[in-house]
């Protein structure tokens, strides 16, 4: 059994202008220990869909799905109580900014004390011990004296770090990481996904990243689940997608990346116009009026469908015994014309 | 994203829904009609004497016998007509208070914002000043310097006003000025001037509109009090605090005469007040619904 | 065409109790552009990036230094002039607009300002540089809050290039972007490069970008330079430890992984000793903790490490 399980999960939201549904169609299973990347633009639904999963959503959204839940336990209709026991306990979170996560007005061993206190039976001693201990984990130097900082006497990355530290309170089983890094420095974000992804392998945690840098999840994720518009459009091994992306948004993602495979100065590969409007949807794919190879039939609705991507194919034709290692793909798409072969570098 | 209104198309509908500003703004929009146009409603001279009709109840508490819709005063003037004319003497003090109180506190708040430094303490210090010295005493110490009447009393309570407005304005100008907006600004050659006026006050307005509908309310309060301690405007000028004050001894035996007045203060500052609220509701950021 | 010399900048931090303290935000910075090329600046944040450009455009008044374009410092060229020469795009395509004003009226505010036209006579040329950077022309009556990141981007570029400057700073104008987003606006950027000539000064804390748009590239640390030269040979052989790690810690395609640099940017109010950078540097040795390694040329390159240069 999965660890989170979700099965067309849509949020929507009713405003003055009538209904919104930014996230929808919403599939996935997270294992244990498992680490997933979700990699989207603004707008395209990935916040949102972490937050319902914390039940972190405002009032005014509506959550709706056929399935939706954690460790088998049912997510969409729990009373506040059963959701602070989940919350912090088992499942946890980091924001972007951890300046503003962290209260400024307590120091930081109050705020790690605080989550001790209302998940563990924990006495006074052993409290104290414990926020060392996860100080140390995280890799804070001299965490005796840094106990007694408040938030405003920290860095950011040491704010970041405080953060995981008290996300990791109580060992959760999934820890969401949502956008962990993109308010730091280059030098700090890779010592900080470093620290996540080590803790992850270390304590079996779930983790899901993310972010909308497919360079990060491309080097501390496993697997990639990549959204646009409120949709999941591709889905899959991290490796596998890098190398060989079938949905043209993928690619045109990877490739608009400066720096890596065009030559000086050349002009970038951009994804032209907009992200759509959640108000005024394309009908069918999502990326159609974006997409180069956008046909007629684009306009039809379409499904994530599991495919077997086309380099295993052809493998198997030239030497048999190929086919035999490869597993059975687990990669999914949402695109009737998926592109073939390796991405054009 | 918002794609077919204009910020101040925008403003009107968003304000135009909420229930408590319309409230407070058709108290506030009658009172001015009523003001602007009183020769058209006052049914007499608000100073003419009836030397026959003293001290008469309002029509309902009289069968029959007409003429005063409200009753008369002490001297036998018609209250209706009173009233109606004293609309004009407290809006138009409160116009006057806000428009002084709104520029110098304005140009204040701008100057000690922008600037900062000697200037800053320099204004905020005399600012504070000000602050600490209660607001009607202080507006007594005015009036009494500069002799009782309807214009000093005007200025006594713009200068009461002018402290907490310079401290809005300031605080939402060193808000602004560290936006990039401004230092573009200054790349392209806007001087301190052009900054200031183009540049930070419009994004300000909000907070000032706000609060000069509030000081509208408490500048007429503050009118009233002074004309009410014999400081203000002085008889026979129609004007609510003076009527309350002329009339405060006939209290047992005429309450009609103190009623009157008193309500009419009470609904155009709470109008003002709903409005004013209702303002801050819709152009304040921070409250701002999603 | 821009020549920087020794160009610094330190802040005074009044103190009650104590010593003022002296914050050297830009200690020492020197470079130079050659016309119509791209320098790109890069380093951590708090490194002296944003001081130099607050500097270059005369926002901040230099402690020491001087900066020149074609010979001439902005003394003898005059604020006004200066400003015609050097303009800049900001980071964050939010703020830097003046919510009140509509595209249209930001495009024109700055012939308005500086040739004393009409809003009605400068809309010609504004709507001009308006398709210029690619958009409608129906967007000029829009106000900043009903346009995208992009657009907004875009309309801060326009804004920069109508007093037709030949040197244009671009403080990180793609960080605040999304990924499909910053490809437009950096080949857009490239394109007016080309079309305006401009000699640009790119900043940014992603060596990606950098890597891909500048002809050269400074890299600076806590308000030094680190390392100053040809884009080729700095990314091909880079000297500096610093320099190493950064081209180092960018999360890639490559799926390599690499020992992060450790510790973090030193506080400017508490610099340490010697070489800023030795405390983490993976290299660092005694003599590093002491000496404080003056800009040597090095290899066709311009680099500040005692190890290096002593080889």
């Amino acid at each position: 059994m999965a660890l989170i399980e979700v099965e067309n999960l849509a949020i929507t939201f009713k405003t003055q202008k009538g209904e919104i549904t930014p996230v929808r169609g919403i599939t996935f299973n997270l294992e244990e220990g498992e680490s997933l990347g979700v990699v989207g633009e603004s707008g395209s639904g990935k916040s949102l869909t972490n937050l319902a999963i914390m039940g972190l959503l405002p009032p005014n959204a509506i959550v709706t799905a056929d399935k939706l839940l954690f460790n088998g336990q049912d997510l969409l209709n729990l009373s506040d109580f059963s959701w602070q026991k989940i919350r912090g306990e088992k499942m946890a979170m980091i924001f972007q900014d951890a300046m503003t996560a962290l209260n400024p007005c307590y120091n930081v061993e109050f705020q790690i004390q605080e989550t001790l206190k209302i998940h563990t039976s924990l006495n006074r001693k052993e409290r104290l011990e414990r926020c060392i201990h996860l100080l140390d984990l995280v890799g804070i130097a001299d965490p005796n004296s840094r106990l007694k900082s408040f938030p405003h006497e920290l860095s950011g990355g040491m704010a970041q770090r405080v953060m995981i530290a008290i996300a990791l309170a109580c060992n959760p089983k999934v820890l969401i990481a949502d956008e962990p890094t993109t308010a730091l420095d280059v030098t700090i974000q890779d010592q900080i996904l470093k620290l996540i992804t080590e803790i992850q392998e270390k304590n079996k945690m779930a983790l899901i990243l993310v972010t909308h840098d497919i360079g990060v999840v491309s080097e501390f994720s496993k697997n990639i689940q990549v959204m646009y518009a409120g949709e999941i459009v591709e889905k899959g091994p991290t490796k596998e997608i890098i190398k060989y992306p079938r949905h043209p948004y993928t690619q045109g993602l990877l490739n608009s990346r400066p720096g890596h495979s065009v030559i000086f100065r050349e002009r970038l590969p951009s994804i032209s116009g907009l992200v759509p409007d959640m108000r005024q949807r394309p009908l069918g794919c999502q990326f159609r009026p974006r997409c180069t190879f956008a046909s007629e039939n684009c306009e039809r609705p379409i499904e994530l469908y599991p495919s077997q991507f086309a380099f295993e194919k052809n493998r198997s034709e030239h030497n048999s015994t190929m086919m035999s290692i490869t597993t059975p793909s687990v990669r999914q798409i949402r695109c009737i014309h998926p592109l073939e072969g390796e991405r054009n570098a | 994203m918002e794609e077919d209104s204009s910020p101040v198309k925008k403003f009107i509908k968003d304000i135009a829904a909420n229930k408590g500003a319309m409230i407070g703004f058709i108290f506030v929009a009658l009172f001015f009609i009523l003001a602007i146009f009183a020769p058209f409603f006052a049914p007499f001279d608000p100073t003419t004497l009836h030397t026959d009709a003293l001290r008469l109840p309002p029509l309902w508490a009289l069968e029959g016998k007409s003429g005063h819709l409200l009753g008369t005063d002490d001297v036998g003037r018609d209250i209706f007509s009173r009233l109606i004319y004293g609309a004009r003497v407290s809006l138009g003090v409160g116009l006057a208070v806000v428009s002084l109180s709104l520029t110098a506190g304005t140009l204040f708040g701008l100057l000690s914002g922008f600037y900062g430094g000697l200037v800053d303490k320099f204004i905020m210090r005399t600012m504070d000043i000000l602050m600490a010295l209660p607001s009607i005493l202080l507006s007594i110490v005015v009036v009494a310097i500069l002799g009782p009447g309807l214009n000093n009393a005007v200025i006594a309570v713009a200068i009461v006003a002018i402290p907490g407005l310079t401290r809005v304005v300031r605080a939402s100008v060193m808000n602004e000025k560290h936006k990039q907006y401004v230092m573009a600004a200054k790349i392209f050659g806007r001087g301190d001037l052009g900054i200031m006026f183009k540049e930070i006050l419009p994004n300000c307005a909000a907070p000032l509109i706000v609060q000069g509908t509030l000081g509208f309310s408490e500048g007429i309060l503050n009118a009233a009090a002074l004309g009410f301690l014999g400081l203000g405007a002085q008889p026979p000028t129609p004007e609510w605090g003076t009527m309350l004050s002329d009339s405060r001894s006939f209290i047992e035996s005429s309450p009609w005469m103190v009623t009157l007045p008193g309500l009419c203060i009470l609904i155009v500052v709470l109008g003002f007040n709903l409005f004013g609220d209702g303002l801050r509701d819709t152009l304040d950021p921070r409250l701002k619904k999603i | 065409m821009l020549e920087v010399k020794n160009l610094s900048k330190f802040y005074i931090k009044k103190k009650i109790w104590g010593k003022d303290q002296e914050v050297r935000a830009l200690d020492g910075v020197s470079f130079n552009v050659k016309k119509g090329e791209c320098l790109g600046i890069v380093g951590e944040s708090g490194c002296g990036k944003s001081t130099l450009a607050k500097t270059l455009l005369g926002i901040e008044k230099e402690t020491s230094g001087v900066a020149t374009i074609e010979g001439k410092s902005r003394q003898q060229l005059g604020d006004k002039e200066w400003h015609k020469k050097i303009q800049m795009v900001f980071q964050d395509p939010y703020s830097s607009l003046n919510p009140r004003l509509k595209a249209i009226e930001l495009i024109a505010a700055p012939l308005m300002i500086n040739e004393g036209l009409s809003l009605k006579d400068a809309k010609g040329s504004a709507l001009k540089m308006l398709q210029k950077v690619g958009l409608r022309a129906e967007m000029a009556e829009r106000y900043p809050h009903m346009l995208s990141g992009g657009q907004r981007q875009r309309i801060g570029l326009a804004r920069a290039l109508m007093l037709r400057p030949s040197i244009l700073i671009c403080d990180e104008p793609v960080s605040a972007l999304d990924v499909s987003i910053q490809a437009q606006v950096l080949n857009l950027l490239m394109d007016l490069q080309d079309e305006f000539e401009l000699t640009l000064l790119f900043i940014s804390h992603d060596l990606h970008v950098i890597k891909h748009i500048g002809h050269s590239i400074l890299v600076m640390y806590l308000g030094k330079v680190a390392e100053f030269g040809e884009r080729d040979t700095l990314i091909n052989l880079p000297l500096h430890p610093y320099t190493q790690a950064l081209l180092g810690t960018i999360p890639g395609l490559d799926g390599k992984k690499h020992p992060p640099l450790q510790g973090e940017l030193p506080s400017p109010l508490n610099p340490p000793p010697g070489c800023t950078f030795h405390k983490r540097c993976p290299k660092a040795q005694k003599s590093c903790e002491i000496n404080i390694p003056p800009p040597t040329i090095k290899s066709g390159r311009i680099v500040a490490c005692d190890l290096i240069t002593s080889q």
